[in-house]
């Protein structure tokens, strides 16, 4: 029986639609696999060509980069002041990359703070409503434009009339609206770390008489580093290429600054200094745009690449 | 992790150190509630004297001072609803590329790809698409279009300069693409291997299985996904200031220029604090896109906290 079922299988498909006399159990319509394999293989080609297309931007702006700016990037881009006329025609990008680091502490010190301490709350003293409430809220922020945190930037620290703290267009409003973005991603990631640690650690300490406040610097602390830093890092990783809230907060400058408040506060920044260049009717700062991009995009890859290592730090030692 | 620790003096600590992190709490509520309350305040007065029409009138002349946000809103919803038909499908072959096709040992590297098409800024992209995708429609796309399909009223090629509603969408498709992939991909991974490997072992092709089990089970997620990358068009700013073409017209064509509600905001809101009523109108653009950034992302992540449990994919953080 069986073995007249194996050497069947060579010439049935005539017989497929007969039915009755059709020696096979499960008749076979070779057609129809061959029609479900070929828009299997289809689907397979569809996918890789998204895949191709999506992925392309990535290496083609990486390319344009530098195929137009290499030319002027040397020491020399990273560690003068711009000059010459339209401005930035000669020099560098010096202004821009401290103004950066002006920006990034003063986000940092408002948003880390704030953003590790509502992560513990929630992921250590929250009720299941207040979390759901929260943690929309915190959604919701990363979800507001950054446009639309440039304006409330503005009216909050930066404007000279009505209610508000009457900065001026300064690194400190830039910073603190920085800031703003930066709070709800480091809540988030703190929460999901803390909640990521194995319950038997904080119960462990827990039970050995610890408070949650003693519980949370020796134990939570260590075990979530990873997943804070991720946060942190991420935070950064978004503000330092946001435009849209500093041109309301803290619009350009083209030498250092002097204070971090009123005039003579406003900083350069790697991302307005591109934006502004792009717009100048100018072949030369246009090259220099792409110059500052790949400037600004080595940054963002030295903090991916800081970010998986830490992730398989604390993947591989601490959890 | 709901022990309570009977010794007293331990209690009250525990109890300093919730004060103390419920300020931080408080802090974050109050950088919320401050965002909403300033933004409706100096909108109060332009949405008193212009009322609902601001929504449907077409002039924009401050020194007249008549406020309608029509070709502002027509264009953002141009550019949006653009962008997302050409990243949705894209997005959905990624997904169920990385998920279902892409062999294991690829997955992870081929999956950092798009996590970086993520944190590319928005400033970079704008570059990006002013240097190769702007001269790219000047010079191929667009006499090919006015060549061959000028009759069409949707198609015509109004000025050939490259810059207009189509440049800026196809650039705000890829900024918007990892975030519906990434969504996707996930919504896909939470289907059960049971269900998929039961629908494989009854002689369905990989195909059947995504039509017929995965996609209808993600298809929940894949919609949050979509709405979050709606949200995320909308906003978009600065690649699309450096890509529209800024004239204040209803776009007619694919390849006509226009205006959005974001870039109209970069590119005025410093002039417009001079005048009350001006900045007034101008913040209620900015109320339009609140407004909308917040219905569309309580239903997204309603959707997604169903599906995936609000576990945070890495591009939703995106640079921008």
């Amino acid at each position: 029986m069986i073995e007249e079922k194996k050497t069947v299988p060579d010439k049935p498909a005539s017989k497929a639609g007969e039915g009755g006399e059709n020696p096979e159990v499960f008749p076979v319509n070779r057609g129809y696999i061959r029609r479900k394999k070929f828009y299997n293989n289809l689907a397979i080609c569809f996918a890789v060509i998204a895949f191709i297309i999506g992925g392309f931007p990535v290496f083609h702006i990486i390319y344009k980069a530098f195929e137009v700016g290499s030319a002027y990037l040397n020491w020399n881009f990273v560690s003068t002041l711009p000059t010459g006329f339209p401005i930035g025609a000669r020099g560098g990008i010096l202004n821009a990359i401290v103004g950066d680091v002006y920006l990034i502490v003063i986000a940092s010190v408002l948003s880390i703070p704030l953003g590790i301490g509502s992560g513990l709350y929630l992921s250590l003293f929250g009720r299941k409503r207040s979390n759901y409430f929260l943690k929309l809220l915190n959604e919701l922020m990363i979800g507001i434009p950054s446009v639309v945190w440039g304006i409330v930037g503005f009216f909050v620290f930066s404007t000279a009339t009505g209610p508000g703290f009457h900065l001026g267009f300064s690194s400190l409003a830039g910073g603190l609206t920085l800031g703003f973005i930066m709070v709800p991603i480091i809540t988030l990631l703190t929460e999901q770390a803390v909640n990521q640690i194995p319950a038997s650690y904080i119960e462990g300490a827990l039970a050995m008489g610890a408070t949650k406040w003693q519980a949370t610097h020796s134990v939570i602390i260590k075990a979530a580093m990873g997943g804070i830093f991720t946060g942190i890092l991420l935070g950064v990783m978004n503000i330092i290429g946001q435009t849209a809230p500093l041109l309301f907060t803290n619009y350009y400058n083209t030498g250092m600054p002097t204070g971090v408040t009123g005039p003579g506060g406003a900083v350069g920044d790697l991302a307005m200094l591109i934006f502004i260049y792009i717009h100048e009717p100018s072949k030369i700062l246009h090259y220099k745009a792409e110059a500052a991009s790949i400037v600004l995009l080595a940054f963002i890859l030295a903090l991916d690449l800081g970010l998986r290592l830490i992730n398989y730090l604390t993947k591989r030692f601490l959890l | 992790m709901k022990i309570s620790i009977p010794i007293l003096n331990l209690k009250y600590k525990d109890d300093l150190y919730r004060l103390i992190l419920s300020l931080f709490v408080l802090g974050i509520i109050a950088i919320f509630f401050v965002s909403v309350l300033v933004i409706a305040a100096y909108s109060y007065p332009a949405v008193i004297r212009y009322g609902a029409p601001f929504l449907w009138v077409k002039t924009w002349n401050p020194p007249m001072e008549i406020f309608g946000a029509l070709t502002f809103i027509a264009g953002t919803l141009f550019v949006t609803f653009l962008a997302l038909i050409f990243s949705v499908p894209l997005a959905l072959g990624i997904g169920v590329f990385l998920q279902e096709y892409c062999p294991f040992f690829l997955r992870s590297f081929l999956t950092v790809i798009i996590e970086m098409l993520a944190g590319i800024p928005s400033v970079v992209f704008g570059v990006w698409g002013v240097l190769t995708i702007v001269p790219w429609l000047r010079e191929s796309v667009e006499p090919f279009f006015n060549a061959y399909f000028s009759g069409i009223p949707f198609l015509k090629v109004e000025e050939n300069i490259g810059y207009g509603i189509l440049a800026a969408s196809i650039v705000v498709a890829f900024m918007i693409l990892p975030i519906i992939a990434s969504i996707t991909k996930d919504s896909l991974s939470a289907v059960p291997d049971l269900a998929k490997d039961g629908a494989l072992a009854m002689g369905a092709t990989r195909l059947d299985v995504i039509k017929n089990v995965s996609l209808p089970y993600a298809l929940s997620g894949i919609y949050g996904g979509i709405v979050l990358g709606f949200g995320r068009a909308v906003g978009e700013t600065i690649a699309v200031v450096l890509l529209i073409g800024n004239q204040a017209i209803v776009p007619k064509s694919l390849f006509s220029v226009g205006y959005t509600i974001s870039s109209v905001l970069a590119n005025t809101f410093t002039f417009a604090v001079i005048s009350p009523i001006y900045a007034s109108a101008e913040v209620e653009l900015a109320l339009i896109l609140l407004v909308i950034s917040l219905l569309v992302n309580i239903i997204g992540r309603n959707i997604l906290n169903s599906v995936i449990g609000g576990r945070l994919s890495r591009s939703q953080f995106g640079g921008g």
